[in-house]
């Protein structure tokens, strides 16, 4: 198989498995019981630790993805915009790569002006531990480190109703 | 729901653990017309389960793999082999309606083909398979396999949506039937999507 046809191939996959059933998933799934967010630290691009616990006081967007899943690959960019959105308010984006190198997901990242919080999970073991089935899949953790929220799929994170929903997590100003 | 011995199952995997050492990289000849005309994808939209199944082009299977990480024999094996197809599985239940939660446990579901019913080859299949194959492995390549398959056990919330490839475990252009079971509330439901076909490969 010839590189260029390799990548024809390729391509041509990613189209098929974007040929959805439904675009993208909707809503929020409360998690029961709002179980306390385990210790995480991963890895970021450039391999620093990223402690999960110095963010506590922020609502956490933790987003389980890989570059070459269609439906993660979609709800990216409103992830960004969600974040510019809320730039000054305590939120932070986490996007969690299972599998891959540093350099693929910092290429894809690059291309796609994706600015937010990017760590690697390489073994999968965290995505393991915070019950990920199958990609994506995304958790909204509260202020005080509890996981309030699961979304299956992909979702258009800057989505009014999402937003409104998310917006009741943010913590108030003292 | 009783499990049935499944003889196509084990000749599958036979057939990939003897064979693959001394397989050369397999040609892959399957022209992308090569299903025209013809139909890929089935859906199913029943209670609140809305499923398509499209069958995925063997060459574009391996080219995924190879992708990933996959020695050109294993990826060649797994889109010649593996009879991949794609699912896209959705609860259309309204978000509101939290009391309709939907599962689709890929270990009940059923192949039919030429006579014999057989189960799906799981992320656990295919992890004997790696662990027995010679060279190894990457571990990145396993990884990427491993997520791009459809989970076996996943709850669906209402509005939950999910994707990942169903390796159905038949040679190419095989015609087959697929017994699709879920589970809402644990109301179990089961349809069988007719008239499917695995890709074909030119020799």
């Amino acid at each position: 198989m010839t590189i260029r046809r390799l990548l024809l191939c390729g391509l041509t996959l990613l189209t098929l498995l974007s040929a959805e059933v439904s675009a993208m998933g909707r809503g929020l799934t409360p998690v029961p019981g709002a179980p306390r967010a385990k210790e995480t630290i991963l890895p970021d691009l450039e391999g620093n630790p990223f402690r999960f616990a110095d963010h506590r006081g922020k609502v956490l967007l933790v987003n389980f993805w890989a570059t070459w899943c269609p439906p993660c690959r979609k709800e990216m960019p409103s992830m960004q915009r969600l974040q510019n959105q809320w730039a000054d308010k305590p939120f932070m984006v986490i996007a969690v790569d299972v599998g891959e190198d540093a350099e693929t997901v910092w290429a894809y990242a690059a291309a796609h002006d994706l600015e937010f919080t990017m760590l690697r999970d390489k073994s999968s073991k965290t995505s393991l531990q915070w019950g990920v089935r199958g990609l994506p899949t995304t958790f909204l953790v509260d202020a005080e480190g509890r996981i309030v929220f699961r979304a299956l799929g992909g979702r258009e994170w800057d989505d009014p109703a999402l937003m409104t929903e998310m917006e009741k997590l943010l913590p108030t100003a003292p | 729901m009783t499990f049935v011995p499944s003889l196509m199952r084990a000749v599958f995997l036979t057939i990939v653990l003897v064979g693959l050492p001394v397989t050369p990289g397999w040609s892959d000849e399957a022209a992308w017309g090569d299903d025209a005309g013809e139909r890929a994808s089935s859906f199913l939209r029943e209670s609140n389960l809305s499923l398509e199944v499209t069958r995925l082009p063997a060459s574009a299977v391996e080219a995924f793999h190879l992708a990933r990480g996959f020695s050109p024999a294993h990826a060649a094996m797994i889109a010649q082999r593996g009879c991949i197809h794609k699912l896209d599985a959705k609860n259309a239940a309204a978000p509101n309606e939290n009391a309709v939660s939907l599962s689709l446990p890929l270990t009940a579901w059923r192949v039919h083909a030429d006579g014999e019913e057989s189960a799906l080859l799981t992320r656990a299949d295919w992890a004997d398979i790696w662990d027995a194959a010679s060279p190894p492995v990457a571990p990145a390549a396993r990884t990427a396999l491993h997520w791009a398959q459809f989970p076996p056990d996943q709850l669906f919330s209402p509005g939950d949506y999910n994707w990942g490839m169903a390796s159905i475990g038949l040679p190419p252009g095989t015609r087959f039937e697929l017994t699709v079971v879920w589970r809402e509330n644990d109301r179990e439901h089961r349809s069988t999507l007719k008239g499917l076909r695995c890709a074909r490969i030119k020799p």
